[in-house]
Formats: C-alpha cells, sequence, structure tokens
C-alpha cells in the first residue's frame, strides 16, 4: 500500500507482477486477426429430394398432415375425420412435376354455419393466383375441383392453396368457423 | 432452510469482506465510516477476483480462505471505533421508520429468487459461466462480457455460496451505504437534516428499489460515485495523502463497475488539481497517485478486452477498433435504440421517468418532478459542489435514457434539492412524506403504467424460502422453465442458438443469442436466408473485358448511402466463360470486415461477406492470384437488399475493367433450409431455441423435415430442435 503519499518500491513492483501475470496469463488465449485469408473449403450443393413429407395431396385424418397446415386450419382433427377452417384456409403440397394437376377441395358446410352467414362465395387461389370462385347455398358435402395451368406450379419447392371464404361463422366464444375440411391438394 | 442461510451468509461475507477491505485501506486516514470503508473495499475486492478469475482459480476455497484472511487482518490492524451511532443520531424517528420499512420491502425483494430482465439474463448469467470456468473464459459472442463487471466480481463471491439472490442482496448492501453516505455527507456539509432528506428521496425512489433488490448494478454505481464525492470532500478540508488511494480506486471503480463512469476520473482530477493549484500547492505527486489508482481499477478491463475482442472498450467503438466481434452497425442500432428507446418525442422524458415508468423502464417518482428547484441551492457553497457533481455524472444519460441512468445523478440532485428547500419550514418534510408515499408500491400502481419496472408486491415466503425457488420461479417466470428445458435436453457443453434472450443464470449451456455478438448475427441471416427472399443472393452482377493478364484483381463500391450495406453472397472469376477453380494460393481481402472474405468464396448461398457498416466510397473485396492469371469476367452474386450499391472493377494500377456491370439474374438451389443448418452446425451448434413470436416459428415447425430438425421440446411457446 502507498500510505502518506509515498511509494514504496518494492511494493509497487509486488503489485505490478500481481497484476500482470493474470493479464499475461489471458494473454495466452489471444489470437492475432489476420489480414488475407486463402479460398475456404468449397460447400457442395445438396442432392436428392427434399425430405419434407409432403405430397400432391392429403386427408385431414392422415399423418403428417401437419406439415401441409399453413394458416387457418383448426390443429384438432374432430370425429377422426375432419378439421374446422377458419376464414383463409391456406395449405401447400409438392408436386413430382407441374402438368396435368388439378387442384381439389372435399369439404362439408354446416347449415349453422350458412344460417348465420348466408350464402358463401369461396375464392381459390394456386400460388397467389386467383383460379376461380364458387358460390355455395345449400348445406352438405361439397367438392370443388379445377384444372390448374403448369405454370401456376412448383415442382421444387412446395406449391401454396388459399380457399379464401367471404363470410364466416362466429361462435359465443369468439371462435371463427368456415368449412369442414376432409381433405384437399392436387390430383392427376 | 439451507438455501436461506447460504443466500445470507454469501451476502454477508461479501458485505463483511468489503468492509474490512476498506477498513485496511482507509486505515491510515482518519475515516471511520462506514460506508466508505464497504464502497472503498468493494472497489479492492473487486480487482482481487478480477485477478482470480484471470489466473482461473476462482474456487469457492480460495474465494473463502481470501475473504477470511481480509477479515482477520481488519480485525486485526485496524481500530474498531465507528461513527454509527453518530449517523443515526441526525435521522429523525418517523424516518427511520420509513427507511425500515422501505428496507423491508427491498430485502423481501432481493431475497426472492432473481428473475429481473438483466439479471437473470448476463448479469448473473455471466457470473454464473465465471465461477463454473473457475475465472474467464473467452467468451466473444456476448456483448455484455466485454462490459466492465467490476459489481458481477462482487456478485461471485456471494454466487459461490448463495446463488442468485446472495448476489441480488449484495446490490441491496450498496443502496444501504448510499444512504449512509449521503447521511454522513450531509452532516460533513453542515446540513444533517438535508443529508437525510437526501438519502430518503434515493431510498424511496421506485426505480432505485427495483434496481437494488436486482442483481443489476445502478445503484452499486451511485454509491461509488457519491462515495468519491463524499471521500474529495474529506480531502478537501485536511488534505490529507493518505485519501488519495481511496480516492483512486473509488474514481476508477466507477468506470469499472460502468463505462458510463468515466467521467468519475476527470473529476476527481480536476476537483483536487483545483484545488491545490488555487492554494500554490504542489499538483504532480497527489494527481499522479490518483490517476495510477484509477487506472489500477480500469486498466484491467481493458486490457481483458484488448486481449478476448480486439476493442478495449468492446462492444463501443468498433469502427475505431475494427474487429469480427462487434459490428459496427449493430453498435449504430443498438445506440440510436438507447437514445430513443420507442419515445416519439424526448419531451415525454421527464413524465415517463417520473409518473408512467414504461417507456423506459421504471420511474423515480413524481416528487423528482421538482428537481428544478433544486438550482436554488446553486447559492450556497455545498450546493453549488452537489449541483456540479450532479450535472456531470448526468451528462452521459442522453446516450441511454433508461430511467436507471438516471440513478447515478440522483443522490446529487436529491441533495440539491434538499439544500434548496431545508430553509422553508416544513416543506423538506412535507416533500420527503409526500416522495415516501408516492413511492410505495401499493399506491404507485394507482398512478404509474401497469407495465412500469418496479417493485409490486412483497414476496416473503419466497424470501424465506417456504416457497421453493423451483416452484416460485416457474409461476412467476416463462423463461425459467425454458433454462431448465435446455439443462434437462440439451448435454453438457453443448452450445445453443436462440433468436431471443433466454435466462442464462439458470442453464450451464451455453446460449448464443442472436443479436448479442458478431457470429450471432451471422449465424441469424443464415438461418433467416432461406425465409426472406431479400437474403438470398438473386442478383448477379457481371464486369466484362478483354481478356487480359492479371495478379490482382479489386471489386470496389463508389456509392455513399444509408441505410443499405453491402454484401457479396459469391464472387466468380471467369475465363473465356469458364470459371477459375478457387487455388489454395489464391490471398483474399476485404475492407471493411476483412475476416469475413472467405463467406464471399465459399460456394455457399447461404453465407456472405458484409461490411457491417452503411455505404462509402472505398470499400472492397481483392483477389490476389498468388501469380498471373488471364482472365476476362468477374461475377458477384448478391442479395436485394442494397439497391443503392455501385461497383467497378479494377486491377492492381488502379486501372478499370470493363464498364458497368451487367446485370441478371440468379436461381436458388433446392434445399436451402437443409443447408442453412449445415452452415449452422459448422460453426459446432447442434440445438436451436426458436420462441412462437420468433420470424419463421412456424416454417420450422411445419418444415422441420426440409430443414433437417428435431423438436426436442416445447415449453411456453419456445420450441428446443436438436439440428439434425
Amino acid at each position: 500500500m502507498c500510505y502518506n503519499g509515498r511509494s514504496d518500491p518494492k511494493t509497487m513492483n509486488t503489485r505490478l507482477a500481481a497484476v500482470a501475470f493474470p493479464l499475461l496469463s489471458l494473454a495466452a488465449g489471444c489470437t492475432k486477426i489476420p489480414d488475407t485469408y486463402a479460398p475456404p473449403v468449397q460447400r457442395k450443393p445438396l442432392t436428392g429430394q427434399d425430405p419434407s413429407g409432403l405430397r400432391p395431396f392429403i386427408r385431414m385424418n392422415e399423418p403428417g398432415v401437419d406439415a401441409h397446415l399453413i394458416k387457418d386450419v383448426n390443429p384438432i382433427l374432430e370425429r377422426g375425420v375432419f378439421r374446422w377452417t377458419q376464414q383463409n384456409p391456406t395449405l401447400q403440397f409438392q408436386l413430382p412435376s407441374r402438368a396435368g394437376w388439378k387442384l381439389r377441395f372435399n369439404f362439408s358446410l354446416h347449415s349453422a354455419v350458412l344460417k348465420q352467414t348466408g350464402p358463401l362465395t369461396i375464392t381459390y387461389f394456386v400460388n397467389g393466383r386467383k383460379l376461380d370462385e364458387v358460390r355455395y347455398e345449400k348445406d352438405g358435402e361439397q367438392h370443388f375441383e379445377k384444372a390448374v395451368p403448369a405454370d401456376w406450379l412448383s415442382s421444387g419447392s412446395p406449391t401454396v392453396v388459399a380457399a379464401k371464404l367471404d363470410k364466416v361463422m362466429e361462435t359465443a366464444d369468439h371462435n371463427k368457423l368456415g368449412l369442414i375440411l376432409t381433405a384437399a391438394g392436387f390430383v392427376e | 432452510m439451507r438455501p436461506l442461510l447460504y443466500m445470507v451468509f454469501g451476502a454477508a461475507f461479501t458485505g463483511a469482506v468489503c468492509v474490512s477491505a476498506g477498513r485496511l485501506i482507509l486505515r491510515p486516514s482518519r475515516v471511520r465510516d462506514h460506508s466508505l470503508s464497504f464502497l472503498t473495499g468493494a472497489a479492492a475486492v473487486s480487482m482481487a477476483i478480477f485477478a482470480l478469475a484471470a489466473m482461473q482459480i476462482m474456487l469457492k476455497g480460495v474465494l473463502l480462505a481470501a475473504g477470511l484472511l481480509t477479515i482477520a487482518a481488519a480485525y486485526r490492524f485496524t481500530p474498531s471505533d465507528s461513527t454509527a451511532g453518530e449517523t443515526q443520531s441526525t435521522i429523525p424517528l418517523w424516518m427511520k421508520a420509513l427507511f425500515g420499512a422501505f428496507f423491508v420491502l427491498y430485502l423481501a425483494n432481493a431475497m426472492a429468487p432473481e428473475m429481473s430482465p438483466d439479471g437473470s439474463t448476463y448479469h448473473l448469467g455471466l457470473v454464473a459461466r465465471y465461477y463454473r470456468d473457475h475465472g474467464f473464459s473467452r467468451i466473444t459472442t456476448n456483448i455484455y462480457a466485454n462490459l466492465s463487471q467490476g459489481v458481477e466480481m462482487l456478485f461471485v463471491l456471494a454466487f459461490a455460496f448463495g446463488k442468485h439472490s446472495a448476489a441480488a442482496l449484495v446490490h441491496l448492501e450498496f443502496l444501504v451505504a448510499l444512504a449512509a453516505a449521503i447521511i454522513a455527507c450531509g452532516r460533513q456539509l453542515g446540513h444533517p437534516r438535508s443529508g437525510a432528506a437526501a438519502a430518503l428521496l434515493v431510498f424511496a425512489a421506485p426505480i432505485v428499489g427495483m434496481d437494488a433488490s436486482s442483481a443489476y448494478n445502478d445503484v452499486a454505481l451511485s454509491a461509488v460515485l457519491f462515495g468519491l464525492f463524499y471521500l474529495l470532500r474529506l480531502w478537501s478540508v485536511d488534505r490529507s495523502a493518505t485519501l488519495l488511494i481511496p480516492i483512486g480506486l473509488l474514481a476508477g471503480f466507477g468506470y469499472g463497475i460502468k463505462y458510463t463512469a468515466f467521467l468519475a476520473v476527470p473529476y476527481a482530477l480536476g476537483v483536487i488539481g483545483w484545488q491545490l493549484w488555487r492554494d500554490r500547492k504542489p499538483l504532480l505527486r497527489p494527481l499522479v497517485t490518483v490517476a495510477a489508482m484509477a487506472c489500477l481499477m480500469i486498466a484491467p478491463w481493458m486490457i481483458k478486452n484488448a486481449i478476448v475482442v480486439a476493442n478495449p472498450v468492446s462492444p463501443f467503438l468498433n469502427s475505431v477498433f475494427p474487429n469480427p466481434y462487434v459490428h459496427v452497425s449493430f453498435e449504430r442500432q443498438w445506440s440510436e435504440y438507447l437514445r430513443h428507446y420507442d419515445l416519439t418525442d424526448r419531451r415525454q422524458i421527464p413524465l415517463e421517468v417520473t409518473v408512467r415508468g414504461q417507456q423506459l423502464s421504471g420511474l423515480v417518482g413524481p416528487i423528482f418532478l421538482l428537481v428544478p428547484l433544486a438550482l436554488l441551492s446553486l447559492r450556497r457553497k455545498a450546493g453549488r459542489h452537489v449541483m456540479l457533481a450532479g450535472l456531470l455524472f448526468a451528462l452521459p444519460y442522453p446516450a441511454n435514457i433508461g430511467t436507471r441512468f438516471l440513478i447515478p445523478a440522483l443522490p446529487f440532485w436529491s441533495l440539491g434539492l434538499a439544500l434548496a428547500l431545508e430553509s422553508w419550514k416544513y416543506a423538506l418534510s412535507l416533500v420527503v412524506l409526500s416522495h415516501a408515499l408516492l413511492s410505495w408500491p401499493w399506491v404507485m400502481r394507482r398512478y404509474c403504467d401497469q407495465y412500469a419496472w418496479r417493485l409490486s408486491e412483497f414476496p416473503w415466503k419466497a424470501a424465506l424460502r417456504i416457497t421453493p425457488e423451483d416452484t416460485w420461479l416457474t409461476l412467476h417466470s416463462q423463461s425459467y422453465s425454458v433454462a431448465k428445458m435446455l439443462d434437462a435436453k440439451v448435454p453438457p457443453g453443448e452450445r445453443v442458438f436462440s433468436f431471443d434472450p433466454l435466462m442464462e443464470a439458470y442453464t450451464s449451456r451455453e446460449v448464443l443469442t442472436s443479436m448479442q455478438g458478431g457470429e450471432n448475427q451471422i449465424l441469424r441471416d443464415i438461418l433467416l436466408t432461406p425465409l426472406i427472399r431479400e437474403f438470398q443472393p438473386v442478383r448477379t452482377f457481371t464486369f466484362q473485358w478483354p481478356l487480359c493478364t492479371l495478379r490482382r484483381l479489386r471489386l470496389v463500391q463508389d456509392a455513399t448511402a444509408e441505410p443499405d450495406h453491402w454484401s457479396v453472397t459469391e464472387a466468380r472469376v471467369f475465363r473465356k466463360g469458364v470459371e477459375l477453380e478457387r487455388a489454395p494460393q489464391w490471398r483474399l481481402r476485404a475492407s471493411p470486415a476483412p475476416w469475413d472474405v472467405q463467406s464471399a468464396f465459399d460456394n455457399s448461398p447461404l453465407t456472405r461477406w458484409q461490411s457491417w457498416q452503411t455505404l462509402r466510397p472505398g470499400m472492397f473485396i481483392e483477389i490476389d492470384f498468388g501469380r498471373d492469371e488471364m482472365v476476362d469476367a468477374v461475377s458477384l452474386e448478391m442479395s436485394d437488399d442494397q439497391g443503392k450499391t455501385r461497383l467497378h472493377a479494377e486491377a492492381a494500377d488502379g486501372a478499370r475493367l470493363g464498364d458497368a456491370p451487367r446485370e441478371s439474374g440468379t436461381l436458388m438451389p433446392d434445399r436451402l433450409r437443409r443447408s442453412a443448418i449445415e452452415e449452422v452446425k459448422s460453426h459446432g451448434l447442434r440445438y436451436l431455441v426458436v420462441s412462437g413470436h420468433d420470424y419463421g416459428a412456424e416454417d420450422f415447425i411445419r418444415k422441420s423435415a426440409s430443414w433437417g430438425i428435431t423438436q426436442l421440446g416445447e415449453s411456453y411457446g419456445y420450441r428446443l430442435y436438436h439440428l439434425d
């Protein structure tokens, strides 16, 4: 210690050593940042099919269905067969090729829904492009199917489809209910 | 019961060691003030623990032995008199009652399991890591590890015995020391009533109570700065050279706690220099003594940073000390945020920091709207000294407008206000009583924002561990469960990448948080590139010229623009339409960020060299072929988030190669997601945490097979994935 404003050289040296030693210990791990670099190991593109588990067509009770659901499809399977949708059910599918595919939606309309909403208009989209617009006035089972131009579809990456409802039913607990969806996707 | 005893022991032992070390340092002087002993000793103990950490011998036995030796030495070599009784005599009974009430509130909160935002993430996260590693380890992926951590060194001592809450209690000890120092200083100034009132104004301030009950460091810093002021007052009375050492230690300890306190050193030197110069006394020796002691407290932190992250003041001034660990762009964005938070207008600050408390994380209390009245204290010499210090230590505030960054100046403003109001009968008492009332949590909730950062409960069952720590934390913090999930599912020694900060203090796994380091930002970029088209190298710029021989080729950016950065995902060189193989003798350079240049030559669409700075002319990437090469074209594959970039190609002699580049599109390869995971794995990471609100969270769930990841667990919306 340095008392009364005077320093003892011997104790100062001891103090310096006490500080220098730990700092030198740290310095042992020090690395200098270089200025130039050699080319690194070259990455090679991955080959093989994307193991995404996506299929061209899926039923709502099949294994692996979750990977196909993007938006507004209830994750809970009802009665082992269907899932409720909300206003804009959106799904994705993987197609092995682009040509010769038809979009298909298998669903039912519940009488309670139509009673509250009145006739429903559903607009179908494929990769963001409007494929068709259909008005539904009766409850019960429905099937939508329409051919899709090949250049709308993607084969290397998933194809995204959506069914946009103009209205949905709102329940007492503020849940929104649209279609009773049983299957969707592309068929040849 | 045992955790409670260990916690109390850890905090009490740390306090006792600090007081003992301080008494030894202050022994040659006639200062016998417990608060100054604690603060001066804390500085010395902090640096001693730094040394133990640097030598990798921060073990419980070593800490215990060193602490006991310090206590024994103080008992043996210092007199046992104190001024405690004198201090108490200046405080009216009603004030004692208020001090007691707030102290019990703070004590319960400090003893309750620590879950403060910064305390449970980095303050104690780093403390826990240092203790696990028996000292400093080379941390380059956490900017908070680069900040000075003087108080955290004391936390290590407490943590070794009593874990997290013991550290929070040590911080509370600083608040007690601060209040005692203000009271003592008021007495020394000849205004004991003002001293006591100012101490209570500070002690009861909501942000001070919240901060002091947590493992933070703002109140500790405030105590150290006020201790320095008080010591300088004592020195100015008798000019004892023996006080110069503690003055220097405290001045340097300020920086050792928080960079923003760097002004303490010029302040101490200025006060001493001015008084000696005015009295025509020798200047050099006292100033050198103070500067040397301050340097002793500051230099180790700077040297540690210079060694570990190549920047002595990291995470700041990265453009002056370029390094791969903290990007200039990050520093700029971060600093910009800290200057504004989410405020739309700086005129909102006064009400935010005094009444509302949400936007700037806490409030000092509405009574501090009266602070302008403190200017009336300038009529007195004591008032001028107090207000000068208050002004000086508030200067760094605009750099971070969070309420807690006012804490260092608060004691001075409080003392100034008390001095100003002292001469009006009842005014001071009324102000102090009103402040205490308005600061009581159950009153405060009636006027402040519901989300203001503040104490809101009296968790006595948790404090006494009647409710076990694990149960209490599980109930109160979602992050705690996530931290426990990491401990349960991730093997020891593995690193985890997370987009969000996690409670690192409660997991022994190393977490790389996306924005907390240069490498972390690169990893985030890689993971988001498959999801964000603007990150993908969809644009190719090709420079073409007649076939010629080149030894070196440089691609230069010419524009000045914000906010774009220049980035190059791949640079390819051609001869007659055929790409030249990247030969081992090639040497690649770039400016800025030379360390990332390989990312532009690795054939990966997911990695890119980035300038990490806004566009300015002269940025370049250079290829030295190592021999003469016949070439006639170079192409740059670049992302679509840099529309303002302007480029040219040049030879070694500066001659332009080709005209303006021809632009074309680049097709992205398949399986980008899987490739991204492979890149992340090449950084030594096997685990990923994604919360429900992170960008792309749904994609990681829906396309886990495409990514090649497997979910291992889920807690409160946070999903832990293994990178397969």
